[in-house]
């Protein structure tokens, strides 16, 4: 866990001088060495999630077709009512519109490019509280952190309009931060 | 953009290393950096902005452009079952109920295909060496990004579907751009891009 003293972990070197013109050299030794990030707009991530949103939606569709055409063609040989090969089918659809959406999420973040083709659409990539790129494994965290912040009414994705880092609840969970190039 | 913080990773011109742009010296070497206004707005200042009413009758142009690349897709979608249904309500005949279900599906299919032909016109036309519609050609107007350069298919996607938020609230997001610092209407501050006289 980070303590107090772990300038990796903690983020004092984000607090800028008060001003350009009063401020002196030691005053601002500090935060001379970090870059400091551009957060994206919450409205451009809005409409970047909607974008994936339907991306994944339309790239499942086809499949979810096939799958509901071959379990009503095969029900027979499965020896199952078509009523429930065509539930199966419908409960298969939504579980890989899920995994589709968490593999798609995660292995775009963890990417050369750092960002979904609907963040890249406005220029915004995701990065570590530090600014590096960030693993698969820390981009699912960050994924399913997201249906955290969906259950509670989709709160945790609007207090990223008003964090100071611009974090959603799953940015703060995941220690990522996005920001706009 | 008051909620962003626009900082430029900045290097000591003496020795080379890494400084912020709110610095006033090197921490490195010492030596006196020049003030961050200067550096990370100066160029983007000099623009010659497109005007709101400029933006405005060239949206009208593209708009015209748009109706005339969709007219076929409208003409098939539409063509067939109207003239049967304008028949039967001129003549007070209750339509066709099965024909007026196909008819909303054509509708919805039709709307789709328009919103589609829209978005590769306007981004690819963007994305493209004139960097401009045809409605901000004929006006002499170009969209680049903050730092002038010409934005990719995906940026122009990007500021296209922006466009929804923009015209969501009494259209208040395109108004914008007659009031805001470097004439960015709302898609252009979350595209972070910028129209500029061509």
């Amino acid at each position: 866990m980070p303590s107090s003293i772990d300038v990796e972990a903690s983020d004092a070197w984000l607090n800028k001088p008060v001003s350009n013109s009063s401020g002196t050299a030691a005053t601002l030794a500090p935060v001379a060495e970090e870059p400091v990030f551009r957060y994206a707009p919450f409205w451009s991530r809005f409409v970047a999630w909607l974008l994936d949103l339907t991306l994944i939606t339309i790239a499942t569709v086809p499949f979810a077709i096939g799958l509901i055409w071959v379990m009503e063609a095969l029900h027979g040989d499965l020896r199952m009512k078509l009523g429930h090969a065509r539930y199966l089918a419908g409960l298969g659809a939504v579980f890989s519109w899920v995994i589709g959406g968490w593999l798609y999420n995660a292995q775009q973040l963890s990417g050369e490019r750092q960002a979904t083709y609907g963040k890249r659409c406005f220029n915004i990539r995701v990065t570590t509280g530090r600014g590096r790129p960030v693993s698969f494994a820390q981009a699912s965290a960050r994924h399913f952190a997201q249906f955290l912040s969906a259950f509670m009414g989709f709160f945790g994705f609007v207090v990223a309009a008003f964090t100071r880092r611009r974090q959603a609840l799953h940015d703060i969970v995941a220690d990522t931060i996005v920001i706009q190039d | 953009m008051s909620n962003s913080e626009v900082a430029p990773i900045l290097y000591c011109s003496k020795c080379g290393s890494p400084t912020s742009a709110y610095a006033q010296f090197c921490n490195n070497c010492g030596t006196p950096l020049p003030a961050a206004s200067t550096i990370a707005f100066a160029p983007v200042y000099a623009r010659n902005y497109g005007g709101f009413w400029m933006r405005f009758l060239a949206y009208v142009i593209d708009a015209v452009v748009v109706g005339i690349l969709c007219s076929p897709v409208v003409i098939f979608a539409l063509g067939g079952a109207l003239p049967r249904i304008i028949a039967d309500a001129s003549q007070n005949r209750e339509p066709d109920p099965a024909m007026v279900f196909a008819m909303m599906g054509r509708f919805l299919t039709m709307q789709l295909l328009v919103q589609v032909i829209a978005w590769i016109y306007e981004a690819y036309m963007l994305s493209s060496d004139r960097q401009a519609t045809v409605g901000k050609i004929a006006l002499g107007l170009k969209v680049t990004d903050v730092n002038g350069r010409r934005i990719s298919f995906a940026r122009a996607t990007g500021r296209h579907f922006a466009k929804i938020l923009s015209g969501m609230v009494m259209m208040i997001g395109f108004i914008m751009a007659a009031f805001t610092e470097r004439k960015q209407a709302l898609h252009d501050i979350l595209a972070s891009t910028i129209v500029v006289k061509a």
